[in-house]
């Protein structure tokens, strides 16, 4: 072997520097890995709330939609006339969670279901634009409409005649 | 855990930190200035995001890094012009120490020119492509270095 291979021979890394190079390597590798993580929660954590706001957007749109109870309302100027009897008389109080139930201020709860007719029907109802009912049902809004159990809790609504804020309206 | 050319930090380090020390040493004549040099080539691999073909092409790349470190270094404030170059080698053996002088008596370029040679056994091609310098310049240093370090370069010497 030559002289200038022996010298190199001698000439190597020591060990404590090795283990102190690859702990900076594992450092840097870990440190790394977290600044990776903290952008890859922050990427997922704004999916999320993108998801949410499209979520609770579309939802709302849905509910809208199906909570405008004017498109609920028909108009038939060949229906027979009749008199229409009232016997839910009042003003809302409180408005349950789903938009169709509500409490008046006399006490009574009442409940709007698919089959319940709203708006006036008959050869002397309005035009639906200009018939006193709101898309929902909110509170200060006055109820005229008809339950066949007036004792049930909460009582079924046959029809709701009038749903309308005369202080606020909104059509 | 990262890997480059298939290769572990720990096995790289292993594998390649007396390669580097030997180069670094050789430029800088100086083992702690050697040592910061090789330290920031893997802090520089960890990095690196492109990725290496084998373990050949990742050891070219850190021989070329650490060369291109040490000579950052130069123009760097950070020289120390006064250490002598024994005093920092005394781990070398004392009827050995006489190689030393004639090494650091070349230009740091031909020392990394008789080390890649010599020691790892680059050819002259390898070499220019390393230091990225003409195949035909380190032809011609290699036959001027070889006159000049004939005892010691010489087998069984």
């Amino acid at each position: 072997m030559s002289a200038y291979k022996k010298v190199m021979n001698q000439i190597h890394a020591s060990e404590e520097f090795k283990s102190k190079v690859q702990k900076e390597m594992m450092d840097y590798e870990k440190k790394e890995k977290g600044i990776f993580m903290k952008k890859i929660s922050l990427v997922a954590g704004s999916l999320v709330a993108c998801a949410v706001i499209a979520i609770v957007a579309l939802t709302t749109l849905i509910n809208n939609t199906a909570v405008d109870l004017t498109d609920r309302i028909v108009v038939d100027p060949s229906a027979p006339a009749a008199r229409a009897m009232v016997n839910i008389d009042g003003t809302i109080t409180e408005v349950g969670e789903d938009g169709l139930s509500f409490t008046l201020d006399n006490g009574m709860e009442v409940v709007v279901t698919d089959e319940t007719k709203l708006g006036i029907d008959g050869p002397t109802a309005p035009p639906k634009e200009e018939q006193l009912f709101e898309p929902t049902f909110r509170v200060g809004n006055l109820i005229a409409g008809y339950t066949e159990d007036t004792s049930a809790k909460p009582a079924t609504a046959v029809a709701i005649y009038t749903n309308w804020n005369f202080e606020d309206p909104i059509r | 855990m990262k890997t480059f050319a298939g290769l572990r930090v720990h096995e790289i380090v292993n594998a390649y930190s007396d390669t580097l020390i030997r180069i670094a040493v050789q430029q800088t004549k100086n083992m702690s200035e050697a040592e910061d040099i090789v330290q920031e080539v893997y802090m520089t691999l960890m990095k690196q995001k492109k990725p290496f073909d084998n373990e050949d092409h990742l050891k070219a790349w850190l021989i070329k890094v650490t060369f291109n470190k040490c000579k950052d270094y130069f123009k760097s404030s950070r020289v120390k012009k006064t250490v002598p170059i024994t005093e920092e080698m005394t781990f070398i053996a004392k009827e050995e120490q006489a190689v030393l002088p004639e090494v650091f008596g070349l230009e740091p370029q031909d020392r990394a020119i008789v080390y890649l040679h010599y020691y790892e056994g680059y050819t002259t091609a390898e070499i220019a492509n390393l230091l990225e310098i003409n195949v035909n310049t380190v032809g011609s240093k290699l036959r001027r270095i070889r006159m000049k370090l004939k005892t010691i370069l010489e087998e069984g010497s």
